[in-house]
């Protein structure tokens, strides 16, 4: 609809770049011309763990020395930057947000392998005072050692140019991505009224600013978009319990699954999250355009899967 | 020379005190009723509003009236100690004006606005709460008692306090009645200051006089008191709007006509009303937004959403939005297929509170396709379907 950028838009998207680019030059170039890090190198993308347990805290501490450990992916002194769902006022038990105690257990967890700083950042879409309270995300991670950041308040979005994107070319990403040594999506599977689905990839938009345009200009094909762009070093999903409708925010219908998914792959890691709702891969728009992208593969058939039970 | 720079020490840190004690309002808001309730010009007007609120907590200052006279004006009023601190050129000068002023204000008060509180000094002290919370100099306007009552001791000191304070005139009041005075005012000055009085109500209620001009999209805060009451007990304390943990209530201008300035309005364009606060309903010191427990508030309704097909973009561009069935706390937005197969937002009035999440989020540019209007504001809303 409002494709045209307008003129005040032009020089307020043209200086933030500019400062981007002359702040954050060095990260900025790595994330663009796929510097990959050596974790990329030891695991297989495409290989998945599924974690089955009750006690969540000990599911991440598994999680991650099924990965290799957290020293794979965090060095001492790194600027780690979580990205939970933690965008709604709603209680842990109503599956709205990623559950507080996998949150606080990878920070607790990247502290002690030496983090210089664990920043959890979310734009969230109720109050954030309100939703970082009552999910109990914030006090969680506060007593963990993290650093709670609410890209709702206040400015902290710089413009990336989006190499593979189709529709979305340009766009303002948080800034403590963009700087991130370690990047760990978080996201919580459940329903959502316009994507059908909200997982992994679906969670970047919690790390932009303008989600209108996407939902404007085609929300399937921007998620996919993003998603080429932005590749976390690990995504940890939370099917914990999901909500199977009424989503996003629900309350709804909410079935307990206790299970949580590490993968280095978001495409991956989403196909096989699809399934725990009774749908296939395809079904989803964002899956099936990634898929089409080259960012991951969606036959889950094939995918290597660890199952462990604790 | 010590004495005076002791006394000076002594009222900055007085009124230091008092800014803490207000300031606490932010995150205790129950502060801001019981700070302003402190003056017994709100339990004067109370009474004429019907309404006899926490009649105890004004008790102290009467019965310093009573036996100090008028201590609390010259040493504990924080805006009698601002006027202490700013240098002003002319020498106090006592008239009873005051008393004819308490009277024109008090009539005002009978049939039209709450202005005897209105200027009530610590009223006109909390309203600069709300401009610390916006950082906005237009809202300087808001304080415009506060700055009027400045200026005016420049020219001679103390004047406001001598000569204007309602709060002042009912402690001389009480003087009075301790020392068996009669007081000598002459009859047409009474009968004019009630005219006075009057004439201000009148003018208050033009909108009622001239029939009402219906403004759909003036919402108030959650479980305010019909309008015709609500603008009534209002006193324009700006607590309301300087504890909204969203920043949605702002003060209104003409919205709601002459007798509705100043008064709070809920602005969805600005963000939602916050599913899990109730601190205006707990801020309000006159109670023209009912006290409520969070449960309570979470039901009352502040209007209805409508959506505008026409500017929607998933009825008219076929797009997958929804971002109003996303945001929306409960559950009041149903998903219906349109005839291209889109699923469309739909509202459902019985489950909608109008908190203005919707339009708060709504991408439709330039004009938002879902809108608040302060249609069933007040009523109770059905509860949504448990579990879904």
């Amino acid at each position: 609809m409002n494709n045209k950028c307008s003129r005040r838009d032009f020089l307020k998207y043209a200086i933030s770049g500019a400062s981007l680019l002359a702040l954050n030059s060095i990260p900025l170039s790595e994330k663009l011309f796929g510097q990959t890090k050596d974790v990329f190198a030891e695991i297989n993308p495409h290989e998945l763990y599924e974690l089955e347990g009750s006690d969540y805290k000990k599911l991440i501490r598994e999680g991650f020395d099924c990965c290799g450990g957290i020293k794979t992916f965090v060095k001492p002194g790194d600027y780690v930057v979580l990205k939970p769902n933690a965008a709604w006022s709603r209680k842990p038990e109503e599956a709205g947000n990623t559950h507080p105690d996998l949150v606080s257990e990878t920070v607790k967890l990247c502290r002690d392998a030496g983090a210089k700083k664990v920043d959890i950042i979310d734009h969230t879409c109720d109050n954030s005072k309100s939703s970082f309270k009552i999910s109990g995300i914030e006090e969680a991670v506060k007593n963990a050692g993290g650093n709670m950041v609410s890209l709702s308040e206040g400015d902290h979005f710089a413009e990336v140019t989006i190499p593979n994107g189709k529709i979305l070319k340009k766009t303002l990403v948080a800034k403590q991505v963009l700087n991130a040594d370690c990047f760990i999506n978080m996201p919580i599977a459940k329903d959502h009224g316009s994507a059908t689905l909200t997982l992994c990839m679906k969670n970047h938009m919690g790390i932009v600013k303008d989600r209108g345009y996407f939902h404007v200009n085609g929300l399937h094909e921007c998620i996919a978009d993003i998603s080429s762009f932005i590749k976390p070093d690990l995504n940890i999903m939370d099917c914990t319990r999901i909500l199977l409708d009424h989503g996003p925010k629900g309350p709804g219908r909410v079935k307990t699954l206790n299970k949580v998914i590490f993968g280095i792959n978001q495409v991956a890691v989403d196909s096989l999250a699809t399934t725990y709702f009774g749908l296939k891969p395809k079904d989803i728009g964002y899956i099936r355009i990634a898929e089409t992208m080259g960012i991951g593969k969606t036959d889950v058939e094939n995918f290597k899967i660890t199952q462990k039970k604790i | 020379m010590l004495k005076k720079i002791l006394s000076t020490l002594f009222k900055i840190a007085l009124l230091l005190l008092w800014t803490i004690v207000f300031y606490l309002q932010f995150e205790r808001p129950y502060i801001a009723r019981f700070a302003q309730n402190v003056s017994p010009s709100l339990l004067i007007s109370s009474i004429t509003q019907n309404v006899f609120w926490i009649i105890w907590i004004s008790l102290p200052l009467v019965l310093l009236a009573f036996l100090k006279g008028r201590f609390f004006c010259w040493k504990i009023c924080p805006v009698g100690i601002i006027q202490d601190l700013i240098p002003s050129l002319g020498k106090p000068r006592f008239t009873n004006v005051n008393l004819l002023i308490f009277l024109a204000l008090f009539s005002a008060s009978i049939f039209s606005v709450n202005l005897l509180a209105v200027f009530d000094p610590l009223v006109s002290y909390n309203r600069i709460f709300t401009i610390i919370k916006f950082k906005s100099t237009v809202l300087l306007i808001f304080v415009l008692p506060l700055i009027v009552i400045i200026l005016l001791n420049v020219y001679r000191k103390r004047f406001w306090c001598v000569s204007l304070c309602p709060l002042g005139a009912l402690i001389d009041w009480i003087i009075n009645i301790k020392n068996k005075k009669k007081i000598d005012t002459d009859k047409r000055k009474t009968l004019l200051a009630f005219g006075a009085g009057l004439t201000a109500a009148a003018i208050y209620r033009t909108k009622s006089f001239f029939g009402r001009v219906v403004n759909d999209r003036l919402l108030r805060p959650p479980g305010a008191l019909p309008e015709e009451k609500f603008v009534k007990q209002c006193i324009r304390c700006g607590s309301c709007i300087s504890v909204c943990l969203t920043g949605t209530l702002t003060p209104s201008f003409t919205e709601g006509g002459m007798e509705g300035i100043f008064t709070p309005k809920l602005t969805p364009q600005i963000a939602e009303c916050d599913e899990f606060c109730n601190k205006c309903n707990e801020a309000c010191p006159t109670f023209a937004i009912k006290k409520m427990t969070l449960e309570e508030k979470r039901n009352i309704k502040i209007g209805t959403a409508d959506i505008d097909r026409r500017k929607c973009i998933a009825w008219s561009k076929n797009s997958l939005c929804l971002i109003c069935q996303e945001v929306c706390p409960y559950l009041a937005i149903e998903k219906q297929k349109n005839i291209s197969g889109t699923p469309c937002p739909r509202v459902n009035p019985k489950l909608c509170r109008g908190c203005g999440h919707c339009e708060n989020s709504c991408p439709a540019s330039p004009i938002r396709a879902i809108k608040v209007y302060n249609v069933d504001a007040g009523q109770v809303a059905a509860n949504q379907p448990a579990g879904g």
